[in-house]
């Protein structure tokens, strides 16, 4: 049992620093190529702003959340 | 780092560690969060009605993939959830028209300040009055099971609420309950919904438990109904403040990323803890969320 938690927390830190690096890579990406339309859209078209805002949020949760768990996956597959 | 919409500087680090502790949140004790996160932005200087707004933005996309595996698992009563979403999109507007018309008299932060800190530690005092009861109940060995133990500690309200007899009435058949008032389906989405238009977030810490003590709904469809509720009154609430320039887009996806890893690690978490400890363990939270709008508002940050 302990060797299962123990596993499980090993797992989870290999998760964690490759999913790191990869938020950074994003997060970069977004800043440096998104930043200034959804400020300029902000300012001239809530409405656009609204939908893209929503939309931007839902792929983003869909696809984060699609990444954690085929991570984890993946690193449990490497393991055996 | 600058961020342009809001006009504020914030450090993303903070803001992806405070996303992780709001996902574990959610993740572990089943609720958005909004009460520790929107204090949290408040306290880094984000003005409130940004604050709102962002933080249901952020909350819209957490819920959506947590409500579709309950809707899986068939943890959502359609029936009850169609019945609240009417309630829910005119209590959630209502609160987004009283957040315009604070904004009016720039008195926003303050007013929404003080209802925050009302409203948080009146749920940190229920949260820990029930889990204490529960945990005392088991203790002295009272054997109750399903339905009954969720209702456990606070059953007379359920009762009261069965009492309203306004027709017309309805049936819920995956909640196990034969009759039950449209009217009073309605009056808790209204509840639900005018909490998370005002005071951002989801509205789950007032909603799930108006669920599961007022309604008498077993507690895992509470849970899954009220995700549903929140994709519903936070996505309809998030595009109304955007379309009223309260939404910061960026704050909202840097917050997003530690809180995906966030919620898996909370429901991991879960397979360690019992239910009322739990609940017990949640209660000094919405406390923190108080005394952190409280302090930001004593140093003169309205």
């Amino acid at each position: 049992m302990k060797n299962s938690r123990e596993r499980s927390f090993t797992d989870f830190l290999v998760e964690l620093v490759i999913y790191g690096v990869f938020v950074v890579l994003y997060l970069y990406f977004v800043f440096y190529f998104l930043s200034d339309w959804l400020k300029s859209m902000f300012s001239e078209n809530r409405i656009e702003y609204a939908v893209v805002a929503f939309v931007l949020m839902f792929v983003q949760s869909v696809g984060l959340e699609r990444i954690t768990t085929g991570l984890l996956f993946l690193i449990r597959r490497h393991k055996r | 780092m600058y961020f342009p919409i809001s006009g504020t500087h914030l450090d993303p680090i903070v803001l992806v560690l405070l996303g992780f502790v709001v996902g574990v949140l959610g993740g572990f004790f089943g609720v958005g969060g909004s009460f520790l996160a929107g204090p949290a932005l408040f306290a880094m200087g984000v003005p409130f009605n940004f604050v709102v707004g962002t933080d249901l933005l952020h909350i819209v996309g957490k819920s959506l993939v947590a409500a579709r595996e309950h809707h899986l698992l068939g943890h959502i009563d359609l029936k009850l959830a169609a019945v609240m979403v009417i309630g829910t999109i005119a209590g959630s507007e209502t609160g987004v028209q009283a957040i315009e018309y604070l904004k009016q008299g720039a008195h926003v932060n303050l007013v929404v300040g003080i209802v925050s800190i009302v409203v948080f530690t009146l749920i940190g005092i229920f949260a820990g009055i029930e889990g204490w009861t529960v945990l005392r109940l088991h203790r002295s060995g009272a054997q109750e099971s399903g339905r009954e133990k969720d209702r456990l500690a606070f059953g007379f309200f359920a009762r009261a609420m069965e009492g309203i007899q306004l027709p017309p009435h309805v049936r819920l058949e995956q909640s196990g309950i034969e009759s039950i008032s449209i009217w009073s389906i309605v009056l808790v989405s209204i509840i639900g919904g005018l909490f998370s238009g005002f005071l951002g977030g989801g509205a789950g810490y007032i909603r799930m438990p108006c669920l599961v003590y007022l309604l008498g709904i077993p507690t895992h469809v509470a849970v899954g109904t009220d995700l549903f509720e929140i994709v519903i009154s936070a996505g309809y609430g998030a595009v109304r403040h955007a379309m009223n320039g309260n939404v910061d887009i960026l704050i909202a996806l840097v917050m997003q990323t530690g809180a995906a890893i966030g919620a898996q690690t909370g429901a991991n978490l879960t397979q360690y803890f019992s239910g009322p400890r739990i609940r017990l363990a949640f209660a000094p939270l919405p406390m923190l969320g108080a005394i952190l709008v409280a302090q930001k508002l004593l140093s003169g940050g309205h």
